[in-house]
């Protein structure tokens, strides 16, 4: 299935893209966001360096749950079914916001 | 016995928000108002009346208040804030373009070890700086993420502080003298910290540009609960 991302780029600006991802609309958003992870080449967590100790945070995961341009959602239950998550990407696609930013710090 | 950098209030006795206001805007002290209810909607509402809350993707179902508590998922933490270590002094959204300067954390649960709230507040610091240190402060930039700026920053007659080592080191390719840079300033902030064990029931507020905060570690069982909310002051 197609599905959009967002991701912050560099600069801290939101980009998306569309990615195909092999898995059925049955399985969990929790394997699809592993897919996704791993077909983006991008991590499921980051570093963050705490007195000098490297410490693992998990990357966070939204779900756009409304057209509104700021209308995310978290996802409570990572064990729900994609085919049950509303889809108000473009042209009408599961949409996933990937946050990568240093809220994850504090 | 309240520490002299503590205001105390008791919600059942009442609270004069022009009064908090007040002594926010003035930013000296801690403020801990004692048996404030531990439900999110009466908590923001609250903080409506003296502040805006800054409302934020992770927090609680759309509102302004997050949850500080442990959760872990196998080796990694969903956030430093949902973690049991310790928080070095800090300021908070350091890399935000504008800073929230005010702080709510209500205690629904302590740890029964470790847990204590540190603070270090920007006045002891200042007059405890050479002025060499304080213009180095003021003048050097760095990176706050995509964020630029000092440290230390003179705006309307009040100097303010922005600080978050882990964020400066993490997010960005630090040199070596910029690391022994931020080592001495985190141990020049250490020197004037205080610390103060909450209880549930008790909200503390104080000023995120005048004040660092920061927490002790604790055992990672523990159900430590903080409730916080980042506002703007009105
Ligand atoms: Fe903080």
């Amino acid at each position: 299935m197609q599905i959009e991302y967002w991701l912050e780029d560099e600069s801290g600006k939101m980009v998306s893209q569309v990615v195909d991802i092999e898995i059925e609309e049955q399985a969990s958003i929790k394997e699809l966001i592993e897919k996704l992870h791993e077909k983006i080449g991008v991590s499921m967590y980051t570093e963050l360096i705490v007195d000098k100790e490297n410490i693992k945070i998990y990357l966070s995961h939204y779900v756009k749950v409304s057209p509104d341009e700021h209308g995310w959602g978290g996802i409570d239950d990572s064990s729900r079914m994609i085919k049950d998550f509303p889809k108000f990407g473009t042209n009408g696609l599961l949409s996933i916001y990937i946050e990568n930013g240093p809220g994850l710090g504090n | 016995m309240v520490p002299d950098w503590v205001i105390e209030y008791d919600y059942h006795q009442g609270l004069d928000a022009k009064e908090i206001s007040f002594h926010l805007e003035k930013g000296i002290n801690i403020l801990r108002i004692k048996n404030f209810p531990c439900e999110d909607l009466n908590y923001e509402k609250f903080i409506q009346v003296i502040g805006t809350p800054v409302h934020e993707l992770r927090n609680n179902n759309g509102t302004g208040v997050f949850d500080v508590k442990v959760n872990k998922k196998a080796e990694a933490f969903k956030s430093l804030a949902n973690s049991n270590l310790s928080l070095p002094l800090h300021t908070d959204c350091s890399d935000f373009e504008k800073i929230p300067d005010g702080l709510g954390l209500l205690c629904v649960n302590n740890s029964e070890q470790g847990g204590e709230s540190t603070f270090a507040f920007l006045k002891t610091i200042l007059q405890e700086m050479n002025p060499l240190q304080l213009e180095g402060l003021l003048d050097k930039k760095w990176h706050f993420r995509h964020q630029q700026g000092s440290i230390i920053t003179y705006e309307k007659g009040e100097y303010k502080i922005r600080f978050d080592r882990v964020l400066m080191q993490s997010f960005s390719n630090l040199k070596n003298h910029e690391i022994d840079h931020l080592d001495a300033l985190g141990e020049l902030f250490e020197k004037y910290k205080v610390n103060m064990k909450l209880e549930p029931g008790d909200l503390i507020l104080f000023r995120n540009d005048l004040t660092l905060h920061g927490r002790e570690k604790f055992p990672q069982g523990e159900k430590r609960l903080f409730k916080r909310i980042r506002f703007h002051l009105k």
